[in-house]
């Protein structure tokens, strides 16, 4: 049941890419929503769109050679697709915010972090500089970094990698923002760092009410942190559900694969290894989909009707959907 | 299975000199294999498992000599390859190969794929022209790939295809015993499985030994017969794949374990997360590599480094407390 209000509505998204062999749909039909305060997961392997979804949202789609060609991103009730650019800009970094996976080269390396972050609070909020220093100060220590009055003149350069995801979570939270899009943003951290990441977006999520939209490829990040979880495939969500009703009970054979596929850290391995499931062949070339389902070529299920007509989405119950013509049939 | 020991390294210890800034600079040294001891037995998986920075892939490359070990013995086979003749040091690496993690960066982007996997024929000086031909065209079977690959240039392949040509030049040889440092972590996740399930059915098919490095545990613990945790230069506990995970001693250990995240839904960990970045490998704490992050430090901690002592009879830790 939905007892927030929806924050983010995502419609029909679509977007193109011009290359030099015609056009390519990398999104294709995405829908979603996003209630106040709440945490989802999109995950899917690389190219699978999930990234393009964050841009879409964000107003960041590279042009002129990437294009939205249809559909409407309602955030409460604007239309993202349909303000101006300068109206964007203030909702961008001040009411959405993102966070990236390389905190190396999302973050200026000729200004010192305390200038960084404040940039955006000054951009946003009517302060002077000094207000937004503190501001910045403020949000260091929120970020629980030691010796935030060193940090403040210390240069990207000069942090460990935890600790520059931590001036970007900083940064992205300055303005207090009513959604977070967090894009890989422990890729490339090691677990212990990850678990101490994850540990403090928790509680500033907690503490400002903040709703994390969280884009990975890892399940168990996945598991661990949202509540409900999106299965993105070629350019489109192939499943959506509560996010243990998707573990214990996915319905679409690539969810099943992405599950089993991955070696889960067990109590007791057993003294036999096993061989992992595996899904065969490589993630089809977007600009050469076939018509029909786009997972069919490498889906154990897949029958006829799967490589002719596009499935589409049904509701297994009131929290789950999928889009998956055998659904039915191979529970 | 025989149980002859086909690796066995003895307190090895790689320390790198710093550079120094100016001549009145102090000199510096990274200490960043210390003491490590392990062997592995003809035909299994050890696995390395740690932080970056741990001296994991430092650990490989010393057992290979394609970085100068300080001290300790390597003795590959029974035979101490530890300061042997570059002459012969060349022709033991025959049986001894590395797989590394980003394989487009391990393959000349200028030569095919035959060549590539060839090289290792060509430079050993195995074999006439075509017998090399026809076992290029083997290795890209065993590996999954076709023949008529052979023509392809790196970049015309995939990630997963990449590292499966990695594989097959490893192979070439006929090495023995094969380091695959990281081999799946630049990989999507579904690709990775088909590269461990590779991984293992080449194993099994020409008795392979292999030294398995990786920072995902749950990796380490799906393809590792014994298991070695690093921190900061120092195995702190070494097991047999079902007691490291049944019997957690190490405190970093458990921290490692702890931080993994899973899907499993009924299992409830401690959230007891591990503060503070790792010390820098120049500066190493006293005593205890983990006790500055230790949250059962005690003051003998601070000032005796602990030997790794047998507690199970697959089971070693260091540790000082007990």
């Amino acid at each position: 049941m939905k007892q927030k209000e929806t924050i983010l509505q995502v419609e029909n998204l679509c977007v193109d890419f011009k290359t030099r062999e015609g056009s390519v749909r990398v999104l294709d039909n995405i829908d979603f929503y996003l209630a106040e305060g709440e945490s989802i997961g999109v995950v899917g392997e690389s190219g699978c769109g999930k990234s393009m979804t964050a841009f879409s949202i964000m107003g960041l789609v590279p042009t002129p050679s990437g294009r939205i060609s249809n559909g409407s991103i309602f955030f409460k009730s604007t239309d993202l697709l349909k303000i101006s650019e300068e109206e964007m800009q203030n909702i961008r970094g001040n009411r959405i915010s993102m966070i990236f996976q390389e905190p190396m080269t999302s973050l200026n390396p000729v200004f010192n972090v305390g200038n960084q972050i404040a940039e955006s609070v000054q951009r946003h909020q009517q302060v002077s500089r000094s207000e937004a220093k503190r501001k910045a100060l403020e949000m260091l220590m929120a970020v629980n970094i030691p010796a935030p009055e060193r940090r403040m003149r210390q240069y990207p350069h000069e942090l460990s990698g935890g600790m520059r995801q931590r001036i970007m979570i900083a940064m992205a939270l300055s303005c207090q923002p009513s959604i977070l899009i967090a894009d890989e943003p422990t890729t490339a951290l090691d677990v212990t760092v990850q678990a101490q990441i994850f540990d403090l977006l928790r509680a500033i999520q907690k503490d400002m009410d903040t709703a994390v939209i969280l884009i990975t490829h890892d399940m168990g990040v996945i598991a661990e942190f949202a509540e409900r979880v999106i299965v993105m495939y070629a350019g489109r969500k192939v499943e959506e559900g509560k996010i243990n009703e998707i573990i214990t009970n996915p319905f679409h054979p690539y969810t099943r694969g992405l599950l089993k596929c991955v070696p889960h850290l067990k109590i007791d391995p057993g003294d036999k290894r096993e061989m992992l499931a595996e899904i065969p062949g490589v993630v089809p070339d977007l600009s050469k989909l076939a018509k029909g389902c786009h997972f069919a070529s490498r889906c154990g299920y897949a029958i006829s009707r799967c490589f002719n007509d596009s499935p589409v989405e049904e509701r297994v119950n009131e929290n789950h959907s999928v889009a998956c013509w055998r659904s039915g049939d191979i529970q | 299975m025989k149980n002859d020991v086909a690796l066995k390294v003895e307190n090895l210890f790689t320390h790198f000199k710093l550079k120094r800034p100016h001549i009145f600079a102090q000199e510096q040294t990274v200490y960043a294999v210390n003491d490590v001891t392990f062997e592995i037995k003809s035909g299994m998986t050890f696995g390395l498992v740690g932080e970056s920075g741990c001296g994991k892939t430092t650990t490989a490359l010393s057992v290979l000599r394609l970085v100068e070990p300080t001290a300790g013995r390597i003795y590959f086979e029974g035979k101490d390859i530890t300061r042997i003749h570059p002459r012969l040091l060349q022709k033991q690496r025959r049986y001894m190969q590395i797989i590394f993690q980003d394989p487009y960066s391990s393959m000349n982007p200028r030569a095919t794929a035959g060549d590539i996997v060839a090289a290792p024929l060509t430079i050993q000086n195995i074999g006439s022209p075509t017998k090399r031909s026809e076992k290029v065209s083997e290795l890209l079977m065993q590996v999954g790939l076709r023949p008529e690959h052979r023509a392809l240039y790196p970049h015309q392949f995939s990630g997963g295809q990449r590292q499966r040509i990695c594989i097959a030049r490893a192979l070439a040889s006929g090495a023995r015993f094969v380091v695959c440092d990281e081999p799946v972590s630049a990989l999507d996740v579904a690709i990775q499985a088909q590269i461990l399930n590779l991984l293992i059915r080449l194993q099994h098919q020409f008795r392979l030994t292999y030294l398995f490095i990786s920072h995902d545990v749950g990796v380490i613990q799906h393809m590792c017969d014994e298991i070695g945790v690093m921190y900061l230069g120092n195995i702190v506990e070494k097991a047999d794949r079902r007691s490291l995970f049944k019997n957690v001693i190490h405190p970093y250990t458990q921290a490692l374990l702890s931080a993994v995240p899973t899907v499993d839904i009924n299992v409830k960990r401690s959230r007891e997360h591990l503060k503070g970045d790792v010390p820098s490998p120049i500066h190493p704490p006293s005593g205890c590599p983990f006790h500055t992050r230790c949250p059962q430090t005690e003051t003998q901690c601070m000032t005796k480094k602990p030997e790794l002592r047998k507690i199970l009879p697959d089971h070693h830790r260091g540790l000082s407390i007990s």
